[in-house]
């Protein structure tokens, strides 16, 4: 079989097998136009591929690569089921990628199409964007959110999406131009990380950190010696954080630290991709004074509240950075956090905003009473009158909440306090999209 | 062990080869069909990176990933060697820029091919001499982007 049939065949084996996928559950209202994307775009390929030149090894060379990434998309298709993630999550994160996400290519485009799958370990979190030069027949874009399969409950730690929001919006050619001179430009315009020659100098300097030096024992000088797409990757990374915390807020930091800890203990390894840990954490403390954080708590009147939110920060935003893993200046970071707002409001993307008492008391209240938090009017009337309420205020809302019973399960030496809470949490944000759309319901018949 | 192992190569010059010439046939013989919608809007994201120079290939890596320190330094040079071939694009964009549009700004023109495509890929292309004219001349661009991407895989 010559490679264009068996490429051929492989289309009608690729069509068969979305038929077959067809018969899982899905969450409601994707699937349909998930099906019809797919279809299109394997009628495309073949269209291409019928009348192709067999000795064209380029073009045949492309089609391999694009049917095979078709089958991995109806697998990964394969692994959405509902009921494997936290969808009422899912649905409130897209509300806030699918601004961004626009493309304006078009006056009747399609949005994009988000799928969610559960799979890998603790560093699975991801979004799969489409974004390859090289793939040829993209109509819509199909946005994957992959979930580690242990955490498909832990809509806390969910809060971490904030920052692959950042790499969603990096895909977009009007915000990485934005984003490129407005976000990162301050950024790199001095400190160690100005150049690679710097970084890699600030890497090997003598007065660095203990870890830091043990890792260069461990690894060899290349390894130090940083290169210009490593750097790049570096300022992606800074700049997806800053998104998380601007979009996510107190969640977001909470649930960076948790998982980046977890992963890297020392908190001083970095890669290809990523800069060590330290160095993202102080810029992170940075982005909260700049906004204000270390103010909030005296804003809050309730004493019990208010000592929670002062812990909270203390612990997962201060103390102040060392002075090795502080690359950035006040005046840096504080250009990159407003540009970023602006860009944000501009695309129609909501900002995290600061709660008050009446956010985030009852919120608390229902959580200590192991009530899933969220809008409900409780009081048992008749006609209730459920509030609104921010998502990312019930995530923060099952922060306060975590430190607290944390620290006294400890002492009771019990561990199963946090997927508890979680799953309390991931119910409170199911109940309020209810409210959301009862809310939006009876609105619409009022005008 | 896989079946085969190979280093990923950037296809971005035959993509957009065939999607010029396939643009050209779809002018040629122009119909209400999903090809003309995924050619047009391809060809109309290409000219967004176009427009504000975002060719570099960006992976979305997970929140923190660990690689083997082996070989470490490779994978992050994979975006260079993505970044030679996305070049040959942008080098035959510009020379197709330039021979069809003359000295037209680089905003102007993708704004402009961006609202053709719209009406193509939406089959709502007015039947008027001027726009005629303007479909003449896109589908002069894509001819030659399509000849000066086949001349660089050469």
């Amino acid at each position: 079989m010559s490679p264009k049939e068996f490429l051929l065949q492989e289309c009608e084996n690729v069509r068969a097998t979305l038929q077959d996928v067809l018969r899982h559950d899905y969450a409601a209202g994707s699937s349909e136009e998930f099906y019809n994307e797919f279809c299109e775009r394997l009628g495309f390929l073949e269209s291409l591929i019928q009348p192709a030149d067999p000795g064209d090894v380029s073009a045949l060379g492309t089609f391999a690569e694009e049917i095979s990434l078709l089958s991995t998309l109806v697998h990964h298709m394969e692994r959405s089921h509902a009921g494997e993630f936290p969808w009422p999550f899912t649905e409130y994160l897209q509300s806030l990628a699918t601004p961004l996400c626009k493309e304006h290519l078009a006056d009747n485009e399609g949005e994009p199409i988000i799928r969610v799958y559960a799979e890998g370990g603790l560093d699975t979190y991801q979004i799969n964007l489409e974004n390859d030069l090289s793939v040829l027949n993209i109509g819509r874009r199909i946005f994957t959110i992959v979930f580690p399969r242990t955490l498909r409950h832990h809509v806390l730690l969910h809060a971490i999406f904030g920052h692959e929001i950042g790499h969603a919006a990096w895909t977009i050619p009007q915000h990485k131009s934005d984003l490129r001179s407005n976000v990162i430009e301050p950024l790199r315009a001095s400190g160690p990380l100005n150049s690679t020659s710097q970084a890699t100098h600030w890497l090997r300097d003598l007065t660095a950190p203990a870890p830091i030096a043990e890792l260069r024992d461990q690894y060899s000088d290349e390894y130090s010696d940083i290169k210009r797409n490593q750097l790049d990757s570096w300022f992606q990374e800074f700049m997806c954080d800053l998104f998380g915390l601007v979009t996510f807020g107190g969640g977001f930091l909470a649930a960076h630290q948790t998982l980046l800890l977890a992963l890297d203990p020392t908190g001083h390894r970095w890669g290809p991709y990523h800069p060590p840990y330290v160095c993202r954490k102080a810029m992170l403390w940075r982005a909260c004074k700049h906004l204000g954080w270390p103010e909030f708590p005296a804003s809050i009147r309730d004493p019990k509240m208010r000592s929670s939110i002062d812990s909270f920060l203390s612990k997962y935003s201060g103390p102040a950075p060392g002075s090795w893993e502080d690359v950035f200046t006040q005046e840096q970071v504080a250009k990159a956090v407003d540009a970023l707002k602006a860009l944000l409001t501009k695309a129609g993307t909501s900002c995290f905003p600061m709660p008050d008492d009446s956010a985030l008391l009852p919120l608390v209240q229902m959580l200590n009473e192991q009530i899933p938090p969220c809008g409900s009017d409780l009081s048992g009337s008749p006609t209730p009158a459920n509030r609104d309420v921010d998502f990312r205020h019930i995530l923060f809302a099952g922060w306060l909440v975590a430190d607290e019973v944390a620290a006294q399960e400890t002492t009771a030496g019990k561990h199963g306090y946090f997927l508890e809470l979680n799953k309390l949490c991931e119910m409170g944000l199911l109940q309020q999209r209810a409210i959301d759309l009862y809310n939006a319901a009876k609105a619409g018949e009022e005008a | 062990m896989t079946l085969l192992s190979m280093y990923k190569r950037d296809d971005s010059r035959t993509v957009y080869r065939i999607l010029a010439d396939e643009a050209v046939k779809c002018l040629d013989h122009p119909d209400s069909g999903t090809k003309n919608k995924i050619v047009f809007t391809n060809l109309a994201r290409l000219l967004e990176r176009y427009r504000y120079d975002a060719f570099s290939y960006d992976a979305a890596p997970g929140i923190l990933e660990v690689f083997p320190t082996q070989g470490e330094d490779r994978r992050a040079d994979l975006a260079g060697a993505h970044q030679k071939t996305s070049s040959d694009v942008i080098v035959a964009l510009e020379a197709a820029h330039t021979h069809v549009y003359h000295s037209l700004s680089r905003e102007d023109l993708v704004e402009n091919l961006k609202r053709l495509l719209a009406q193509l890929a939406a089959s709502k292309v007015p039947d008027d001499q001027d726009t005629k004219a303007r479909l003449r001349q896109v589908r002069l661009f894509f001819e030659t982007l399509a000849e000066g991407l086949r001349k660089r895989s050469a």
